[in-house]
């Protein structure tokens, strides 16, 4: 029996569910000027970037990006060092005096006084940050501090430095960790709780039902709602699950000390805008013209293509896979603050903003799979098993090289109580270097008699050869942990991601490199693409290189 | 075939004429009525009522609550507590002359036993050997042919499940065929046995003796032996689920609604419980709220901090027979 996992006391789950049930929120909505006329400048500039601008101008466009990011995550002042707002403005003024890109002159010589003066002011939140924090205090020395601030990863080691700096009491935690964290008395977060979770790839509505819980399950009994300009509005109908669920009461205070009341709009003070600073450009073509190396004569397969960033396609099977050809499937990548998944997901699950991985190097990763396979298979059936196992395999392949294919395929199908199918899916994939033996109870062995190649004595290939493919599995599955934990343990490229929609991530000498990328149109018509090249992401002008598998160079 | 139970629907609320609309007399006496909370109150009879009332088509009922603890193994002991107290059984559902021969469960001389047969009249039944059974008739249930040949199972006297159905035990009713009686149609949780264990060990506090009641251990094949069987997410149905019904299907979490199990038992009620701290539960709430827009709000209104939904689900049975090939 698996080991019984730490569940909390009834009295901590009881606390959680009062905290849900009696959640104070109150929104501070600040007013920063400067800052709310720098975001309005920025979403010009970006409007002025799709039209076509210089690799420098888009640099600097991406470091504009993660400032303002870096502002709205944090009370930082403008003018500290970890911002380095006048960095930015030297690097636009050097810009505007190359002569590039002269129509967003105007714009970036104003984003660039906008930054010298923001230079010079304080943060807004500081100072409501440090009012709500003083509310609440420790009952004894020896509790933990009252209240949590929700910070991005990115983000939690400055507003530590920051909160000791002001001498202030809290526990900044991520939105990950704030899940299972114990009920305190107030929790603050730095803008709407769909900040915490927006990106260029999920909405700002999807980003709002996913943060929800933030207000209608925290875990402190009142919540504050921080938010200045360059934050989402705080959208009230995104926080409960179903649509007739009242939100949580919602009391807004404004700067001027004015009237406190229900509400739930950020307004024009506070967000300034239902959109990030940053998304891609709304309107791609999700339309796919398979370039002529795509398309084969031979065993074409309906395929669904999905647009990635970077201009990369990848095409995978329309329908499901069977038993015989399940065909390649989408490995997924999300993330929860520093807990990374993959997963195995269905081509109809894929939207547009799913990460999905791909193994460039993929002859890397095959070949330490089978030299671990081959370590396992040895050390569960001695060192001569894994030449025996590939002897077993050479076997068929030999055989099926000389050999009148249409003949094997009438006896195998015979042979497997006419599952033509399947039979024509085994002669397809004996010679890929990669494939086995069949799996099938009985398919081994059908194989040997249509191949002419006899019985199996004893047993001992069939058996040798499910050896392999189960070391092969287990290999696989550590691998696959490995991945994981190398994208656990690297945290670049999500930034990488957000920016630019790629990312590359190196996970060893004997694994290669893993590229991530994400999908930013999902094609809704079918095509019909040589089966080798399903899984596989190419630039939409073709693939570079023919895939190694050699499924349609058989005959 | 599995019955249509439809009929039921026309019964009314068959229950507690002294009690609350809404609630129900549970089997085991809470150690503080006063102190429960009403959450879970909320929780254990929404567990209850889903159990023994069965309404054509099955009802759906998702959950959306601040944590996912508690909540699953709180649904699964109302639920037993209600088909202890409530449960009435179909007649289609007891074995009739057309099943003499016919493999059966049986509780037989204080052990569940897989035997034949021989004789169904109206309020008794012989089973091989000679056994003639009044009492415990109404437990008997004919077997699926496919389901594999199991040993007998020994509820032992002095046992804790036993023991603790015999303190639980109605007035006037025996404890073993109380049992006996429950798991003729068991109340099937999808979820994680160790957590399940886990928070029955925290309900304790509140209902003592409700851990071993819940008997966490079996799966699929103690059904007609177990009044509650707890599944992996990932367990595969066996194609002999068509031929038996559950009372109840509890789903904790996302992954237990997308299951293959619980898509196997279309028959039975569903009451899908949801973290809503978790992404993929959320995700799931909105998928399923596109798939059935015949959405309604459950009544009577959950306590503040609960959401609870019901739909109107199709029923659809897949069941996978082959295995998946693959290149390896």
């Amino acid at each position: 029996m698996a080991p019984v996992p730490t569940r909390a006391p009834l009295a901590a789950v009881d606390l959680r569910y009062q905290a849900a049930a009696a959640v104070d929120v109150e929104c501070h909505m600040l007013v920063w000027p400067a800052m709310r006329d720098t975001i309005r400048v920025l979403r010009d500039l970006r409007r002025a970037a799709e039209a076509g601008v210089s690799r420098d101008f888009e640099d600097l466009l991406v470091a504009a990006w993660r400032w303002s990011r870096l502002l709205t995550g944090t009370p930082l002042a403008p003018g500290a060092e970890p911002v380095a707002t006048a960095e930015l403005a030297t690097a636009l003024r050097r810009h505007d005096e190359t002569g590039l890109d002269t129509s967003a002159h105007a714009p970036l010589d104003r984003l660039a006084g906008l930054l010298d003066t923001l230079s010079a002011q304080p943060h807004p939140g500081a100072a409501c940050l440090e009012e709500v924090i003083s509310r609440y205090g420790r009952a004894r020395p020896d509790d933990p501090p009252a209240v949590y601030v929700a910070a991005d990863i990115d983000c939690a080691g400055l507003i530590r430095a920051w909160l000791a700096g002001e001498e202030l009491d809290a526990d900044v935690r991520s939105v990950t960790d704030l899940r299972d964290a114990p009920v305190r008395d107030a929790l603050v977060l730095l803008g709407p709780p769909a900040r915490y979770l927006l990106s260029a790839w999920c909405s700002p509505a999807h980003a709002g039902r996913l943060a929800g819980w933030l207000l209608s399950a925290p875990p402190a009994a009142h919540v504050h709602v921080v938010t200045w300009p360059g934050h989402l509005r705080l959208d009230p109908d995104t926080v409960s699950v179903f649509p007739t669920t009242p939100p949580p009461p919602i009391c807004v205070t404004r700067p001027d000390g004015g009237p406190c009341g229900p509400g739930g709009s950020g307004g024009e003070g506070a967000g300034g805008g239902d959109e990030p600073v940053w998304l891609p450009p709304a309107a791609v073509d999700a339309r796919v013209t398979p370039a002529a190396s795509w398309v084969v004569d031979r065993d074409p397969v309906a395929a669904v293509a999905f647009r990635l960033a970077g201009d990369h396609v990848v095409f995978y099977p329309a329908e499901p896979g069977d038993d015989a050809d399940p065909g390649p499937t989408p490995d997924v990548v999300t993330w929860d603050g520093a807990v990374v998944y993959l997963t195995d997901a269905q081509p109809n699950q894929v939207q547009v903003g799913t990460v999905l991985l791909f193994r460039p190097e993929r002859s890397a990763t095959d070949t330490e799979l089978h030299r671990r396979a081959e370590a396992l298979l040895a050390a569960k059936c001695g060192p001569g098993a894994p030449a025996a196992a590939h002897a077993a395999k050479s076997e068929l392949k030999s055989a099926l090289a000389a050999a009148d294919v249409d003949a094997v395929h009438t006896v195998l199908s015979r042979e497997l109580n006419r599952n033509y199918r399947y039979a024509r899916h085994i002669l397809m994939c004996v010679p890929d270097p990669g494939y086995i033996a069949p799996e099938r109870p009985g398919a081994y062995q059908a194989l040997r008699t249509a191949l002419g190649l006899g019985p199996d004595p004893d047993g001992q290939a069939d058996r040798l050869l499910r050896e392999l493919r189960a070391a092969c599995r287990r290999a696989g599955v550590e691998i696959a942990a490995e991945l994981i934990v190398t994208l656990r343990s690297t945290t670049p490229w999500q930034a990488d991601l957000e920016a630019s929609g790629h990312a590359t991530v190196t996970v060893g000498p004997l694994l290669g490199q893993l590229d991530l990328r994400v999908v930013v149109a999902v094609d809704p018509a079918v095509h019909h693409i040589g089966r080798s090249h399903l899984g596989r992401q190419s630039a939409s002008t073709g693939p570079a290189h023919r895939p190694a598998v050699t499924h349609e160079d058989w005959a | 075939m599995v019955p249509n139970l439809g009929s039921f629907a026309t019964l009314g609320n068959p229950w507690h004429p002294d009690g609350p609309e809404g609630t129900v007399r549970g089997v085991l006496p809470a150690a503080n009525p006063d102190a429960v909370p009403g959450w879970l109150t909320f929780l254990r009879n929404v567990g209850q009522l889903a159990a023994v009332r069965p309404v054509n088509p099955p009802g759906r009922l998702l959950l959306s609550l601040p944590t996912g603890q508690l909540a699953a193994a709180t649904a699964a002991s109302g639920a037993v507590a209600g088909l202890a107290a409530q449960r009435i059984t179909h007649p289609l559902e007891a074995p009739s002359p057309a099943d003499v021969g016919a493999r059966v469960a049986a509780f037989v001389n204080g052990a569940y036993r897989d035997t034949r047969l021989s004789s169904a009249d109206p309020g008794a039944a012989t089973v091989a050997g000679g056994t003639t059974m009044t009492t415990f008739a109404d437990t008997i249930r004919v077997l699926p042919a496919e389901l594999p040949e199991r040993p007998d199972r020994k509820l032992k006297s002095d046992g804790p499940v036993l023991t603790i159905w015999a303190t639980a035990a109605l007035a006037g009713v025996n404890s073993p065929r109380l049992h006996a009686r429950c798991s003729a149609t068991p109340v099937v949780v999808i979820g994680q046995c160790s957590t399940l264990a886990a928070d029955l060990c925290t309900l304790e506090e509140v209902w003592p003796g409700c851990s071993p009641f819940l008997d966490v251990d079996a799966g699929l094949r103690g059904w007609f032996r177990h009044p509650v069987l707890v599944c992996d997410v990932r367990a595969r149905p066996p194609c002999w689920l068509r031929a038996v019904r559950a009372a109840l299907v509890v789903c904790d979490g996302a992954g237990a609604w997308r299951s293959e199990l619980r898509r196997a038992l279309p028959d039975a009620a569903h009451i899908l419980v949801t973290d809503r701290r978790s992404r993929a539960c959320v995700e799931l709430i909105e998928e399923v709220r596109a798939a059935n827009p015949a959405t309604e709000p459950y009544a009577p209104p959950p306590p503040a901090g609960i959401e609870a939904w019901r739909i109107s689900e199709v029923p659809v049975t897949t069941l996978a027979t082959s295995d998946d090939e693959d290149l390896f």
